[in-house]
């Protein structure tokens, strides 16, 4: 038995679900957003195993200009001078910055919604309802 | 159809990383005491950067195990200890059946997505010799991916002064002052409305 894409992908899925669950259940703002994170990083794994999956095509790199370049020089760098697409880890890189802005914000608006309500229950958010 | 010759190693990382992952998302959501949310949500974190590992995403794991174990469930814990008791949500039952619903509808999409799978068969190849380094990973993020990489370091400067900014408080009430003493601002209620007149009072004294 080897390891397919599909294996990777139903661990991502089912772990998405449980984020997914956890936000709609609970009803602590610190947990739902802890599900959040589940959810990023359950979509972090589907990127990563596409990208090792199917990388793409190598693509040469242009050799940076004004180097000298010897004939068995340029054809040395040419074997090692490729760049292998890595799309879907660059797409990760971006989720998880994005995500830890969300964290940083999100935890300042749980410490507010502390500071009116005096807890951190989802359901007392409701200070543009009233 | 290509097969890859089974790497029985890479197998039993991927399940034992891939149960801790489990265990830990499970323990994320089920557990009453966000202090035992947050310890699940790193094994989590972990297991998944053994997952990237296992994927060849070496530089990602790195990314992942410092900004998500090192940071985001730090800052969590951070904010649970300074919420105190506040953090743990007394038990509630009202509005059970919605999120039952809802619960419903999430696992039921789940299980619509997950047969569509058994179409998609990839088996892993050898990976290319600088598969996932910082080199090839940095030269693809800043060939194809400068413009993104700057916007992402101001969205992040943003974020940090947003959330100074919404978390820092308003602890001076603005005061008005009168010829009648102190009068707060409309809407504004006096915390401890003595002192502060006291105190202002003093202030106009000196």
């Amino acid at each position: 038995m080897t390891l397919e894409i599909g294996h990777y992908l139903v661990l991502a899925a089912v772990l998405f679900g449980i984020g997914a669950c956890g936000f709609l259940v609970r009803r602590n703002a610190l947990v739902a957003l802890m599900s959040i994170e589940l959810m990023l990083n359950a979509v972090n794994l589907t990127l990563i195993a596409f990208n090792r999956f199917q990388p793409g095509a190598e693509v040469p790199l242009p050799t940076p200009a004004g180097a000298p370049a010897a004939a068995a020089d340029a054809a040395a760098q040419a074997a090692t001078q490729v760049m292998i697409p890595h799309t879907g880890q660059i797409f990760s890189f971006f989720v998880i910055a994005i995500a830890a802005a969300e964290a940083a914000v999100g935890l300042a608006i749980v410490l507010s919604l502390y500071r009116v309500r005096k807890v951190v229950r989802t359901d007392d958010a409701n200070l543009l309802k009233e | 159809m290509f097969r890859a010759p089974s790497n029985t190693a890479e197998l039993v990382a991927f399940v034992v990383f891939a149960a801790i992952a489990l265990v830990g998302a499970l323990a994320t959501i089920l557990l009453r005491n966000p202090i035992r949310c947050a310890v699940g949500l790193f094994f989590h974190i972990l297991a998944l950067a053994g997952l990237y590992l296992t994927l060849g995403a070496q530089f990602l794991a790195v990314i992942q195990l410092l900004v998500y174990a090192g940071a985001v469930v730090v800052l969590f814990v951070f904010v649970i200890m300074l919420l105190g008791p506040a953090a743990d949500t007394p038990k509630d039952s009202r509005g059970t059946i919605p999120r039952m619903a809802g619960v419903l509808f999430a696992a039921a999409a789940m299980l619509m997505v997950l047969p569509t799978f058994w179409f998609v068969r990839m088996f892993m190849d050898t990976r290319p010799e600088q598969y996932g380094t910082v080199k090839q990973v940095g030269t693809e993020l800043f060939r194809s991916a400068m413009v993104p990489f700057e916007m992402v370091g101001v969205t992040l400067l943003v974020a940090v002064l947003g959330a100074f900014a919404v978390a820092r408080g308003h602890h001076k009430k603005k005061e008005v002052i009168t010829e009648g003493g102190v009068a707060h601002e409309k809407g504004v209620e006096p915390p401890h409305g003595a002192i502060s007149g006291s105190r202002a009072s003093e202030g106009r004294k000196s």
